[in-house]
């Protein structure tokens, strides 16, 4: 550990504004990517699911 | 080793089998980036002269590192769908470009980010930045010239010549700090030396650089699924697939 306590990581040796805005960045777009494709699975599943029930209604 | 390239060409074949690659890479990334992050973040020493603002490096390197190889496969894809016509090479381009720009701009703003506090601003116009800029636009421009086409491979062709004569950008990032003035430090990892930096320093970093590369692959994978999901939606084989599990 480098740092002598917790107040002196969030400090981060007076550089937090950077060092946790970049980390927070890169995780937040690293995240919101796969969680992006998800949504477009479910909402395009959900709408075959409405293709391929009326199909079987029909004769 | 034609057959097994026609094979993986399908995107049925394709389909079928590389979902089984997703586990791995789920699993690869979220091993690797937790554990670089904290180690990153509380572990590795402070710099003597950055202090702790160097640990923007644990984000800004992998990003950047990835930026420019997620270009190269980009690219790679665009000239195999000009060569030999295929689809699933066309939908690769196009669901690797979103990926790529996302992680340049990652790459331009924890460069920024880390600019500030040690150069004094936040961007110069020097040949390195400038030139990763251009690898930003690249990815745009691809984008936006595939999306515009609409889903049939032909219509990828445009995005794919432009990707293919945008690779040569990736030499001008690479060598922009050696050719011209830079405020930017020369690379920290080369295959040849030993780097710079100790062990507890770079251990962090590479642990991060092979998380991103999984993470890429496995965000890659999971669009370029879906990608072929859409394109053949009207074929027996999809349809056949969700009509059993609805």
């Amino acid at each position: 550990m480098s740092f002598e306590s917790w107040g002196d990581f969030v400090a981060m040796g007076g550089y937090a504004a950077y060092v946790f805005g970049a980390y927070g960045l890169t995780v937040a777009v690293g995240v919101g990517l796969v969680v992006q494709v998800g949504v477009r699975k479910r909402r395009w599943e959900q709408d075959l699911r409405v293709q391929l029930r009326a199909q079987e209604k029909q004769p | 080793m034609w057959r097994w390239f026609h094979e993986w060409g399908s995107p049925r074949y394709f389909y079928a089998r590389s979902g089984r690659l997703l586990p791995y890479l789920a699993g690869l990334t979220l091993l690797l980036i937790p554990t670089g992050i904290v180690w990153g973040l509380l572990y590795a020493p402070a710099d003597y002269q950055q202090g702790h603002s160097y640990r923007i490096m644990y984000v800004h390197v992998p990003a950047a590192i990835l930026a420019q190889s997620s270009y190269a496969m980009m690219a790679a894809a665009g000239m195999v769908s000009l060569i030999w016509r295929l689809k699933l090479a066309d939908a690769a381009m196009q669901t690797a470009a979103p990926i790529g720009a996302w992680v340049t701009a990652i790459a331009l703003i924890t460069g920024a980010l880390w600019g500030k506090p040690m150069w004094g601003t936040y961007w110069v116009w020097d040949a390195r930045l400038t030139s990763t800029l251009i690898l930003l636009f690249l990815f745009a421009g691809v984008l936006a010239l595939r999306q515009a086409a609409g889903p049939s491979q032909s219509g990828g062709r445009a995005a794919a010549v432009l990707a293919v004569v945008g690779l040569i950008n990736l030499p001008i990032i690479k060598f922009s700090v050696d050719w011209w003035f830079t405020l930017h430090q020369p690379a920290s990892f080369s295959v040849t030396e030993k780097p710079a930096m100790p062990i507890e320093m770079w251990a962090p970093l590479l642990a991060m650089v092979i998380g991103v590369y999984g993470w890429f692959f496995w965000v890659w994978l999971l669009r370029l699924r879906q990608e072929i999901r859409e394109r053949e939606v009207r074929s027996e084989w999809i349809r056949q697939r969700y009509q059993n599990e609805f």
